[in-house]
């Protein structure tokens, strides 16, 4: 069943195939700032409607993702990777309906440090 | 800042470019996380102080996103996008609140998070 992400004056919304069953929070220095709580999809799995919106756009040091969000609102939408055979994208969870983010086991990513996550 | 403050005291909030930072007289002791439309899609968790006891970034670093009854800004940094603060329309409010994600994670893990019903009863969900 696809799930709709909107960020909160409603310029943008991401259209995924399946609610995801695990978001992750996660402690680097740019995540931990933003707050975001990521739900992980093949790109092939998500679409930005409108296709093409233009948003402001953020680049880590590492410039390995970028991590656009709404012009007018700020919400975080999602990150992308630069390199296009990347078969991962992050979609921002709470820019889903609650019920649904609720449903999701949330998951912590030591991305600060040790790049494992702290409940296994 | 307008009042004087404990220079030892003081912590300061940062974006992750470090174009915005924010300066606070003291490190906040209960914060809160909101579950309204745009502190939930926001994922900020506030702490509140009177705009005298902030040191406020240049607006020409920010841009300010106001909604609903158009009672608050919220401002995030312009270059990376990080929710900083909210300040209120009507200054005679008194009360502003910073994202104490920006400030350095030991405070955050310190602080006592409440949990603000923002979304239906304006009341908090531990108490």
């Amino acid at each position: 069943m696809t799930v709709t992400a909107t960020c909160h004056c409603g310029e943008i919304r991401i259209e995924i195939e399946t609610a995801p069953e695990s978001v992750t929070s996660f402690n680097c220095s740019i995540c931990r700032r933003y707050g975001t709580l990521w739900a992980y999809y093949h790109p092939s799995k998500v679409r930005l409607v409108p296709a093409g919106v233009p948003t402001d756009t953020y680049q880590c040091a590492e410039k390995t993702q970028h991590f656009p969000r709404c012009k007018t609102c700020g919400c975080v939408t999602h990150w992308a990777s630069i390199d296009p055979n990347d078969d991962t994208t992050g979609v921002n969870a709470r820019l889903l309906p609650p019920e649904i983010l609720k449903a999701a086991r949330l998951r912590h990513l030591d991305g600060a440090e040790t790049w494992k996550y702290l409940d296994e | 800042m307008n009042s004087p403050a404990d220079p030892a005291m003081t912590v300061t909030a940062t974006c992750h470019c470090g174009a915005v930072s924010l300066t606070v007289a003291t490190a906040p002791d209960k914060v809160t996380s909101c579950n309204c439309s745009i502190c939930r899609r926001y994922g900020a968790i506030w702490a509140y102080y009177h705009p005298n006891d902030v040191s406020l970034p240049d607006e020409a670093a920010l841009d300010g996103y106001i909604q609903g009854d158009r009672s608050l800004t919220t401002w995030r940094c312009k270059t990376c996008g990080c929710v900083t603060h909210w300040t209120p329309t009507d200054p005679a409010l008194g009360r502003m609140a910073v994202n104490i994600r920006l400030l350095p994670p030991e405070i955050l893990a310190a602080a006592h998070i409440r949990r603000f019903d923002g979304a239906d009863t304006w009341e908090f969900i531990d108490e």
